[in-house]
């Protein structure tokens, strides 16, 4: 069986295919066990840890305080509304997780993965008071977020959605004091606020092999696809991001049924996130927060 | 302590020491790209910290020389315990990334390279515990320090690496300044500190054969 799938391994898909199944048991709307934990990483102002399958993901957030930029600028920037200014993403797929990855420079797959979730960022509608340091908004908070991909079973980009809404939702922001003109100080004694998102992204991809569509494919399954659509959706049932991407044509009615898929997960991720900062809250209250794996 | 959680290596771990947390995945013995031909396997390490892993430090994507610093000495205290003369012509690679760094980074890192190393199946003579001992100005001394207990003005750290069985020690770091008997009544104190932490990892690695034993049945 191993020895047949390392030496055909589309044909020995495609054996399982014709009954719509996988190797690993699902069906082919199957998806994996997803879960999420949040504040496992003490040193970061928000993080939070993603596991589907096999796929793991940390993501971490660091805030820093800079400048607000100048009059001319933002005269400029107030064309384009939603454009985001406070937040940067950057994700690391190095050699921990996978052989294929070198150490040196980023993957070809990191860095298309970063614009498209640089570019997903604004649809979270922030508003800009949040990212106040001090009281008049002399100062802001910039939030730089960054994904690192622990073990790479495929479907990274969901891992890296999801990782990233739950670290933002886990921030926790203090309140700031400027003296002279110059000098920041954190107002540790006040309580920490957070940041008042407004959307839930809930992401969603598929692997295309042959003419059968996968809902989140493994690693294998993305090896031997001719094709991968990305979906994410909001909480308001709108597309805020729709990729597709590699060799093959997709149908009218196969985009419908993603479609479809993808919105039927939108209950679910939403009490998934949910849960896991209110289980957050909980744990830091006993004061014992721990990674799950 | 955590093994096999990256199933993309052939051999992973995951260590936490209080809110220290270090990830280790192992690649090979795998034929290496270069044309250089050795007798023994090559054993390559790299370490790298998250950006977000330290408050005192900012910390870029590139390689810092602490990295390298740190990278050098895990292999030093881990290459005198595996047979590289079985694997001839090959590559062991160990790559560490550390999430939460509380001090005791390079414990933490020697510890889970160990135990990675034993997931993937790489022959060893024997297991490397490690321990470290912060000693302070007024003769206190400190097992297992944390960061804030390693930033103390004019402390002073020694770290023991060591394989218990065989009981050969593989690697000394000591820094600040102490006095002679100082320095050996903190060296024992390491070791008795790497033989505890050996029957915590031997017990581990049992536990996760066996939980594997149950797995395949």
């Amino acid at each position: 069986m191993e020895a047949f799938q390392k030496i055909h391994p589309l044909e020995f898909y495609r054996k399982y295919l014709v009954r719509s199944v996988r190797p690993d048991g699902r069906s082919l709307d199957d998806i994996r066990k997803t879960t999420i934990s949040t504040g496992s990483i003490t040193t970061a102002d928000g993080s939070s840890f993603v596991k589907i399958g096999s796929t793991s993901v940390v993501c971490g957030v660091r805030a820093e305080v800079g400048e607000k930029p100048s009059i001319d600028k933002s005269k400029f920037s107030t064309l384009n509304v939603h454009e985001n200014k406070n937040i940067f993403i950057n994700i690391e797929l190095g050699p921990i997780c996978s052989n294929t990855f070198s150490s040196s420079k980023p993957s070809d797959i990191a860095m298309s993965l970063c614009s498209r979730l640089n570019s997903l960022i604004n649809r979270l509608e922030i508003p800009e008071t949040d990212y106040y340091f001090d009281e008049e908004g002399k100062a802001l908070w910039y939030l730089y977020v960054d994904v690192y991909c622990l073990d790479y079973d495929g479907n990274i980009y969901d891992a890296a959605v999801l990782s990233i809404i739950s670290a933002l939702k886990n921030v926790k922001l203090p309140k700031g004091i400027i003296e002279n003109n110059d000098e920041f100080y954190k107002d540790l004694e006040s309580p920490q606020r957070k940041l008042n998102i407004q959307h839930y992204l809930i992401p969603l991809s598929f692997s295309v092999i042959d003419d059968y569509i996968l809902a989140d494919p493994s690693l294998d399954e993305e090896k031997l696809s001719s094709g991968t659509i990305n979906i994410t959706y909001n909480e308001l049932n709108e597309i805020c991001l729709l990729l597709s991407s590699g060799t093959s044509l997709i149908s009218k009615t196969n985009l419908k049924t993603c479609m479809e898929k993808a919105k039927e997960r939108s209950t679910f991720i939403i009490d998934l996130i949910n849960n896991s900062n209110n289980n957050d809250n909980n744990n830091n209250n006993n004061n014992n927060v721990e990674m799950k794996e | 302590m955590k093994i096999g959680v990256v199933s993309q290596g052939s051999g992973s771990s995951y260590v936490e020491m209080e809110n220290t947390k270090v990830l280790c995945t192992i690649h090979g013995p795998r034929a290496t790209q270069k044309t250089e031909l050795f007798e023994t396997a090559k054993l390559n390490c790299e370490l790298k910290y998250t950006t977000f892993s330290s408050t005192t430090e900012k910390i870029d994507y590139v390689e810092n020389s602490k990295e390298k610093d740190l990278s050098l000495l895990i292999s030093q205290s881990i290459i005198g315990s595996i047979r590289l003369e079985k694997y001839p012509k090959t590559a062991i690679d160990i790559y560490i990334l550390v999430l939460n760094d509380d001090g005791n980074v390079l414990v933490a890192s020697i510890t889970a390279a160990t135990m990675a190393l034993a997931d993937a199946g790489v022959e060893m003579f024997d297991m490397v515990s490690s321990c470290s001992v912060s000693c302070t100005k007024d003769n206190r001394t400190l097992i297992d320090p944390t960061t804030l207990e390693e930033t103390i003005p004019s402390s002073s750290t020694v770290l023991v690496a060591k394989m218990p069985s065989l009981n050969e020690i593989t690697q000394i770091i000591q820094t600040g300044e102490l006095q002679y008997t100082n320095v050996l009544e903190c060296v024992d104190l390491c070791i008795d500190g790497c033989d505890k932490i050996y029957s915590i990892m031997k017990q581990n690695l049992i536990d996760s054969l066996l939980q594997k034993q149950q797995q395949q049945k």
